[in-house]
């Protein structure tokens, strides 16, 4: 466990998380119906992850009661569900990924994940891939998607992930959208305006490293 | 300014003597006094007062409905106190967090604090969220009560008065008696600070700090302009503009006026949300209507990136007949479209009988981006199609049209040649162009055609402007759609990280592309 730092890896600058989490004010306009939120993301270690590790990656309100915390103002986002993260030559696959929300003590996933085979990079590659959640504002659910390595998996630049970030509907290799699925989760005049990007990695035996983090109001 | 927080409070908490300084029958007429402005004009706080039971107390549905009403202009969503009264089981259905917030936020608006406007850093500074102490609420009552009596503007002064925290002087109170129970508009601060009080539903406006209403005038209020605006969107059915917009709002036209070309408008639109009436409302008028026609657009077209059309039936009315705002030497237009789909229309054009009065804007019309002011016997000025952004045309005299295209990551430029065709000619038919233009469409003597598909986040009719003027307005255009965070070609606030040293702890850390705020970095 350890506050989140700055690591100089591979040429580049990450945020090292290990067991630690962070959040960024963001000011979403009035009646934003979907916002995304992407970071480029890499798993330190090879090996295979056992006891259901929590990646999360959503928006919340305020930068005080987050995610990983244990009570958590209004987030709502994607995070992992599976009990075991595989391993294979350079990169993980088989994470489970559902919606969820968490206001209080309580988290709540969507029924079905959004998939069952998402994908992460880790040694044998030298950068990131990009993870994009795409969270779409309802009542009383939100409806939260992944674009996220799906058929395999890619070293992304910066500005590969910043063109993804950028299109409506973003292409790229190896990436794809699964399944939309919605979570109950407070609207925002319930939950007095989502205002922050919140980020949480629940585990020390390997740190996931942020090299990119992105938020664009797609509508 | 953390530190400068604490010290505010720390120095607030020293000079107050205790929480019960205000008699519970004040406090009383203050929630009173933002029941009735929450009701509208048409309440009279005396009424108010008989349907309560007592002095000591409005009706826990009262407190709600003001609580209610102050967090909705707080945090700008929702707005309607009705519906979120409707929608709470019982008074502590607002989070004592948003509570603290509340009183956070008004607080924040006290001139002689550390000029904190984010009730967040306020709520933090006061134990972490969970309460502002006693001593601050009284502060906030105080100033509430300063700026309803509108005896005094400094709440230090006024509890300099209190003796022994038991009751304010009689004099004090009898003023305050007077004015908080018989309705009137707020007295403003005489020290130009934002209104305290957010203004009623029903007597809108657009406010600095004070959460909607700045009153026009005096350092810390809205630009009259954007009050004005916030206005005419309640009175058509929108919603009140956020603190946040307003401000946006505000410092778009400061922007303009500026820059000296806020006389060279005519009429703006910023297609702002969150509601159709707000969308439809212009910034400023003009010769045009207010709100503008809407032609089957629906609340669900509404998005904060702006307004898209549908190719097929919807459009904007503007009212706005050419004959009214250009000629054949000056005349102007300027749309911001951030989102772009493939169909061959016009984004803005009228066009009254002959073709010589024909003035439009299509981004992408046969492939190619054109502009007409009007168009003559000569074509317009047409383009390669240059990508999202945000396009503008003006004619600085008969023989001088000149079109601009730039966007968030291409500066502003001319685009293509001037067009130097004396249209002097067409004086008669400009008189003429009576058919008001219609954005997201073509109006061709006063039917609609050539639907448009495209996405639009702002729209100015204008007097001709040279390209420094042009450039004036669309950095203030960017600036507006950027604060918002939408339509402005969807662009990601990022970070690559690439600002930080090895080894730094993240949290505080501030850098990347547009973000004005620092990460905040905990274990978990």
């Amino acid at each position: 466990m350890s506050a989140p730092a700055i690591l100089s890896w591979s040429s580049q600058k990450v945020i090292d998380l290990a067991q630690s989490q962070f959040a960024r004010p963001i000011s979403l306009p009035d009646g934003w119906q979907k916002v995304r939120v992407g970071v480029t993301v890499f798993k330190s270690v090879a090996g295979a992850l056992a006891g259901t590790p929590r990646f999360a990656v959503g928006i919340q309100k305020g930068t005080t009661n987050l995610a990983g915390d244990p009570t958590t103002d209004y987030w709502v986002g994607a995070i992992t569900t599976g009990a075991n993260w595989n391993d294979s030559a350079g990169f993980e696959f088989g994470i489970q990924v559902s919606s969820g929300s968490k206001n209080g003590n309580t988290w709540v996933y969507s029924g079905t994940p959004i998939d069952t085979d998402r994908r992460m990079l880790s040694p044998a590659y030298t950068s990131a891939s990009m993870w994009i959640v795409d969270i779409t504002a309802g009542s009383p659910n939100y409806t939260v998607n992944v674009f996220t390595p799906r058929f395999g998996v890619q070293e992304n630049t910066s500005n590969d992930f910043l063109t993804c970030m950028a299109q409506i509907t973003p292409t790229w290799q190896f990436n794809n959208y699964g399944t939309d699925q919605p979570v109950a989760a407070a609207s925002e005049a319930a939950a007095g305006h989502r205002d922050a990007v919140s980020i949480w990695w629940d585990r020390t035996d390997a740190h996931l490293y942020i090299a990119d983090l992105a938020v664009a109001l797609v509508k | 300014m953390a530190n400068s927080v604490l010290d505010y409070l720390s120095a607030l908490m020293q000079d107050a003597r205790c929480f019960r300084c205000i008699p519970g029958k004040t406090v009383w007429e203050i929630q009173t006094y933002l029941l009735a402005y929450i009701r509208g004009a048409g309440v009279d706080p005396s009424a108010l007062a008989k349907e309560a039971k007592c002095l000591q107390c409005l009706s826990i549905q009262s407190l709600l409905e003001i609580r209610a009403f102050l967090l909705a202009t707080i945090n700008g969503t929702g707005n309607d106190p009705s519906s979120m009264v409707q929608n709470a089981q019982c008074f502590e259905a607002i989070p004592r967090g948003d509570q603290m917030e509340v009183q956070a936020y008004l607080l924040a608006q006290d001139p002689k604090g550390p000029g904190i406007t984010d009730p967040n850093l306020l709520a933090q500074a006061a134990n972490g969220f969970q309460g502002v102490p006693p001593t601050i609420c009284l502060q906030i009552q105080v100033f509430a009560l300063a700026t309803m009596a509108g005896v005094s503007t400094d709440p230090n002064a006024l509890m300099a008065l209190f003796r022994c925290g038991q009751c304010l002087p009689s004099p004090l109170l009898s003023s305050v008696a007077s004015q908080s129970l018989e309705y009137s508009e707020p007295v403003p601060s005489g020290s130009g600070r934002s209104r305290l009080v957010p203004p009623p539903v029903k007597q809108p406006g657009v406010g600095r700090g004070g959460g909607v209403n700045g009153g026009g005038g005096g350092g810390g209020t809205l630009n009259p302009v954007a009050t004005d605006w916030g206005n005419r969107v309640q009175a058509n059915g929108g919603a009140p503009p956020s603190v946040n917009t307003g401000k946006v709002v505000s410092n778009f036209v400061d922007t303009l006026q500026a820059g000296g070309i806020w006389s060279k408008m005519k009429t703006i639109n910023l297609m702002i949300g969150p509601d159709l009436a707000t969308m439809a409302t212009p910034l400023l008028k003009g010769a045009g209507s207010d709100p503008w026609g809407n032609v089957n657009f629906v609340a669900a077209d509404v998005s904060a990136m702006g307004m898209m059309g549908d190719a097929s039936s919807k459009y904007f009315n503007t009212g706005v007949a050419p004959k009214d705002v250009f000629n054949t030497a000056n005349g102007g237009m300027s749309v911001l479209v951030p989102y772009n789909t493939t169909t061959s229309d016009y984004i803005i054009r009228a066009v009254t009988g002959a073709l010589n009065n024909d003035c439009y804007i299509a981004s992408l019309q046969s492939g190619n981006s054109l502009f007409a002011i009007p168009r003559s016997t000569a074509a317009p000025i047409s383009q390669a199609y240059p990508g999202n952004g945000f396009f503008s045309c003006s004619r600085t005299a008969n023989n001088v049209f000149n079109a601009y295209w730039g966007n968030t990551s291409v500066a502003l430029a001319q685009l293509g040649a001037t067009s130097a065709v004396d249209v002097s000619s067409e004086a008669a038919n400009m008189a003429a162009a009576t058919s008001p233009l219609f954005l997201f469409a073509s109006n061709n003597s006063g039917s609609p055609v050539a639907y448009s598909d495209k996405q639009v986040s702002f729209v100015a009719i204008h007097d001709g402007l040279t390209l420094a003027e042009t450039t004036i307005l669309y950095n203030a255009a960017y600036t507006l759609r950027l604060a918002l965070m939408g339509g402005a070609e969807f662009p990601p606030i990022y970070d690559t990280l690439e600002s930080y040293s090895n080894g730094d702890a993240l949290n505080g850390k501030a850098g990347g592309a547009r973000w004005s705020t620092a990460y905040v970095g905990k274990t978990a």
